[in-house]
């Protein structure tokens, strides 16, 4: 009996919502004055407007499972299509590489390969970095690419299903390639792993 | 303009402390910050050193009157950075004036547009109860932040909480992203350890990881009539909100 009356409340509480947030048409008097102004006389513009162009990943075409991870704070996530697996930061024998960039930690070996390892947060927002020792700070590594390169990060912190409509698709990608857009709801950051790693290799 | 929403169908879990904190901090980080007083007890706006019961002008007016302008009905406070809408119990008559009026949830979100440039920050400081108010303050914010306090009653209010965001998401056919934000925590108490541990494990993606600690020098600045980061900079609590900016906005640079 309990579900029904939810559900009935539920259902009073939706047609509440719904009207509260309709979207009304402006009133007559109001629409009047659009009219008067639209009917200006100028020509119409000529030129063209650009279209945006939602860029989205053909691993986001239909439903999929993202990898969400922390690194520093920072709420990341991959399409868990596109991850390799997970090690546990203390599992690993890191060989540093020094002369390299601040975000590149060192080599791992893994399974017979040799896995690059990155530290994310610093790769993503360089003057953010310094929050905390890395040894205290990492946690896990997450594996991309075939397991050519790892990221460094804090802690795993699931794994979300998601739609298309769930995630706000950029749609200028000159500035940071490797943000595919934000999952919504969890303000969180998508990354394109194929442009991440592209990103990567050239540096 | 930044909009936050700051709400909780639960009260006294530190929604108006958490509203006018993180509007101190931001004041002295140089933003223009104006306050929005959603709640007809008025608790910010009195905090401010207006009268509730006397506001002349405010959010009252923006909801009553169709053709309002948000511009003149705004208010100056004690600090130069921020300006406030004022609240007043008349407020708590709304639902029943304009009842449901299709789109009244939608008022706020259309008015303040026209003061999209005079400010920085816009944060709206809700009352505890699912209404025309707290509808309007989810519809016209880009953030909400839940405050919730380290105890079990309190969490059960969270669960209602996150049920009505999803209703009002499903309305609105979009998502609003939000962060849960531990309040009033005592370390020294077993309630507010284990209803910590609770919030980590069931609404861990939402959760801000660290903590509001409880700190009696927020009474104090209340009574004060100052944010807490104007009359004490380096209390714990003052520190705790800086940490709470910061994560949000380490969370929206990348974004
Ligand atoms: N971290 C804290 N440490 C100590 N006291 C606090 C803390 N946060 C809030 N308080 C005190 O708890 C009381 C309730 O807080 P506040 O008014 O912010 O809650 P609220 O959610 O806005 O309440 P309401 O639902 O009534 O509007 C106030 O007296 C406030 O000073
Ligand atoms: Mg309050």
């Amino acid at each position: 009996m309990e579900f029904k009356t939810q559900t009935a409340q539920q259902d009073v509480l939706k047609v509440y919502l719904d009207s509260l947030l309709q979207e009304v048409l402006p009133e007559v008097d109001e629409l009047k004055s659009v009219v008067k102004e639209e009917v200006s006389p100028e020509p119409a513009p000529t030129i063209s407007v650009p279209v945006k162009k939602v860029v989205i990943p053909a691993w986001a075409t239909t439903e999929f499972e993202s990898l969400l991870f922390t690194a520093g704070g920072l709420k990341l996530s991959i399409p868990l299509v596109k991850s390799n697996g997970i090690l546990a930061w203390d599992s690993v024998d890191l060989t540093p590489m020094p002369g390299h960039k601040l975000w590149y930690l060192g080599i791992i070996s893994h399974q017979g390969k040799h896995v690059k390892v990155i530290d994310v947060l610093n790769f993503v927002t360089p003057s953010s970095y310094k929050v905390k020792p890395l040894k205290d700070r990492l946690q896990n590594i997450v594996l991309i690419e075939d397991a050519n390169w790892g990221l460094a990060c804090d802690s795993i912190t699931g794994t979300l299903a998601l739609q298309r409509d769930g995630v706000r698709w950029r749609t200028n990608r000159s500035k940071r390639p490797w943000l595919a857009g934000t999952v919504i709801e969890q303000m969180c950051a998508l990354i394109d792993t194929d442009e991440f790693v592209r990103l990567l290799s050239n540096n | 303009m930044i909009v936050w929403a700051i709400a909780n169908q639960k009260g006294g879990v530190g929604k108006t402390t958490t509203t006018i904190s993180l509007a101190g901090i931001l004041a002295q980080q140089e933003k223009r910050v104006l306050l929005v007083d959603l709640d007809p007890h008025a608790s910010l706006t009195a905090y401010l050193g207006y009268q509730p019961d006397e506001v002349e002008s405010g959010c009252y007016s923006l909801f009553i009157d169709k053709k309002a302008h948000i511009k003149p009905l705004i208010n100056k406070t004690a600090f130069d950075q921020i300006d406030i809408l004022c609240g007043s119990p008349a407020l708590a008559t709304l639902e029943r004036q304009m009842g449901t009026r299709p789109g009244k949830g939608l008022v706020l979100q259309q008015t303040i547009k026209e003061v999209e440039s005079d400010y920085d920050y816009l944060l709206i400081d809700c009352p505890p109860i699912l209404g025309l108010l707290m509808v309007n303050a989810l519809a016209a914010c880009n953030l909400l932040l839940i405050p919730v306090q380290t105890e079990f009653l309190a969490i059960k209010g969270l669960e209602r909480m996150e049920r009505t965001l999803t209703m009002i998401n499903q309305s609105r056919k979009k998502s609003l992203p939000y962060i849960i934000v531990p309040t009033m925590f005592d370390r020294r108490t077993r309630a507010s350890v284990k209803a910590l541990r609770v919030l980590r494990d069931n609404f861990t993606e939402h959760l801000w990881k660290k903590v509001i600690p409880i700190d009696t020098l927020f009474r104090e600045a209340s009574q004060a009539g100052k944010p807490l980061s104007f009359m004490t900079p380096e209390a714990k609590g003052v520190i705790a909100f800086r940490a709470l900016l910061n994560s949000i906005t380490v969370q929206s640079r990348v974004l």
